[in-house]
């Protein structure tokens, strides 16, 4: 009950913030529909443009990638380094009778729901213009317990890297050359630019050894429905180890991290 | 005694030039921030010309327009976007936080012009790093063209290019003066980011789509598609003459914008 609370009241602090919220998601939104716009027109275009997908996939791949994006990329690094641990927020989560990692992940969650729904209601806008649910095959149950169980390991992924990111403060005064070098190999490896299926071979197999790829781009698949049986095992395998090698890093770097923290800021 | 124009610019480039002074000395005393931020410069000139090196990946030619010319397309949008984000991008950043936290009276004290102050107080020298990248890699795909680089051209490609650097400057101002009435949204500087994306496709792309979408993204699609259609040899004179009428109408309705935007703000912290 006292966690329903905790979350009920960041779920308060977050329609506080509804027109920041907002454009948040707005942020999030330009890039899949640029993106989009350019496939659009490059394949209508029928200038030499050639794809192993088909149009219709790609459509639905960007307008659930804005989904997606919206709900599974946590945003949680920027707090986590500037007010907690530069600034020295972090000495009254010390103080409080839950984990750290726990609250932060409270923090986060109602922003992510918020513009998850924002992007429902551009999904359901744009369905009847667009097609999007045309190349997708029909929902099944098996299918929908794929979606949440890649979606609900993918936010955490997701989570966890964030924090290990934001974590890095406790060594470093400025955080932001590696905080934008993660975003830059996120945008291009977690699937935001194209779908791995049409990138160039190098690109694919290293995107496939990353954490990346798992945060959006295979929830992303799942909610297409292009992740048939052999290629099941595979992505819930690579999910589940990078969710084992996240969470022991990250703790193991909270720990260090707490060590060096000397409660004033920096 | 009456200022004359002249004076008043003279004075202007004399704080300027003291500015960059400053601004190196920040960045001597603090070369690891330094280092960090080339590392952060870099990472996005690199993707930006890496997204459309696999965007165009399985294409011969779109919108009229041959993979090679994309690609340096992109490197111009590259030099352009660096050039804006070495001299401004950090004083916008800045511009949303001063109005946010309440400390704009400071700035309103001085005996010179805020917009001025609040715009050009900052310079990021590790923004010329990814200038550096942009130009190689714009020389690269010129020479495989088969463009010849002439005096003529570098100055017709540098006046247009201020030219777009100026609408760009003149849009960042527009949209950030909304903060003085919703102090909460510093965030409208990340929207901005995403919006200046937009610059890096051809303006077919967005002629196709719909007149109001066109619209919207019109004085994008101007910064660099005019100059780099001059140096393609693609470009009309009514090209020319919209990037420059456009930028400088934009940038007297900032200046007017401002002034207006000056009379709602309340002093008081979002």
């Amino acid at each position: 009950m006292r966690h329903w609370r905790m979350l009920l009241l960041h779920f308060e602090h977050t329609f506080e913030y509804r027109s920041r919220n907002f454009v948040w998601f707005l942020v999030e939104l330009v890039n899949p529909l640029l993106i989009l716009l350019y496939w659009y027109w490059a394949i209508g275009d029928r200038s030499g443009t050639s794809l192993p997908i088909s149009a219709s996939v790609i459509t639905a791949y960007y307008f659930w990638m804005i989904f997606a994006g919206a709900i599974l990329s946590v945003h949680i690094e920027e707090d986590v380094a500037v007010l907690d641990i530069q600034e020295g927020g972090l000495s009254r989560y010390l103080l409080r009778p839950f984990p750290y990692f726990l609250l932060k992940f409270y923090e986060e969650l109602p922003w992510r729901l918020i513009q998850g729904i924002f992007g429902l209601i551009i999904i359901a806008g744009f369905a009847v213009i667009f097609r999007i649910f045309d190349g997708i095959t029909p929902l099944t149950w098996g299918r929908i317990l794929l979606i949440i169980e890649t979606c609900i390991a993918g936010y955490t992924i997701s989570f966890l890297f964030k924090m290990i990111v934001g974590l890095s403060a406790f060594w470093v005064t400025d955080y932001q050359g590696l905080h934008q070098f993660t975003e830059v190999v996120m945008l291009a490896f977690a699937g935001f630019l194209v779908p791995l299926d049409i990138m160039p071979e190098g690109f694919r197999t290293l995107a496939n050894i990353l954490p990346f790829p798992y945060m959006i781009y295979y929830p992303v698949m799942a909610m297409i429905g292009r992740i048939d049986s052999q290629a099941l095992p595979p992505v819930i395998i690579g999910q589940m180890v990078w969710l084992i090698i996240l969470g022991v890093v990250s703790l193991r770097i909270w720990k260090a991290g707490t060590r060096l923290y000397a409660g004033v800021g920096q | 005694m009456p200022v004359s124009a002249s004076n008043v610019m003279t004075r202007y480039f004399r704080i300027y030039r003291t500015l960059l002074k400053m601004n190196f000395s920040v960045l001597v005393a603090y070369r690891t921030n330094f280092m960090n931020n080339i590392v952060s410069s870099l990472s996005w000139g690199i993707f930006s010309l890496l997204s459309v090196y696999i965007l165009t990946f399985n294409s011969r030619s779109v919108f009229g327009w041959s993979r090679d010319e994309l690609l340096l397309l992109n490197g111009l949008y590259g030099i352009v976007i660096g050039v804006f984000h070495t001299a401004f991008t950090r004083n916008f950043e800045r511009f949303a936080n001063i109005i946010h936290f309440g400390r704009l009276d400071g700035i309103l004290l001085k005996p010179l012009d805020p917009l001025f102050l609040l715009t050009f107080w900052l310079f990021n020298y590790a923004g010329i790093s990814r200038i550096m990248i942009a130009a190689v890699f714009s020389w690269y795909f010129a020479t495989r063209i088969g463009l010849s680089l002439t005096i003529l051209q570098i100055a017709g490609f540098t006046l247009y290019m201020f030219m777009g650097i100026l609408l760009l400057y003149s849009v960042w101002c527009n949209v950030l003066t909304f903060t003085i009435w919703k102090t909460r949204l510093t965030n409208l500087v990340d929207l901005m980011f995403s919006l200046t994306g937009t610059a890096r496709f051809p303006r077919e792309m967005y002629r196709y789509t719909s007149e109001y979408v066109y619209l919207f993204l019109f004085p994008f699609t101007l910064i660099v598609n005019v100059p780099a259609r001059i140096y393609l040899g693609k470009a009309g004179l009514s090209d020319q003459v919209i990037l420059c009428a456009v930028s400088l109408v934009s940038l007297i309705a900032a200046r007017k914008f401002w002034k207006y935007a000056l009379r709602s703000y309340t002093s008081a912290s979002g």
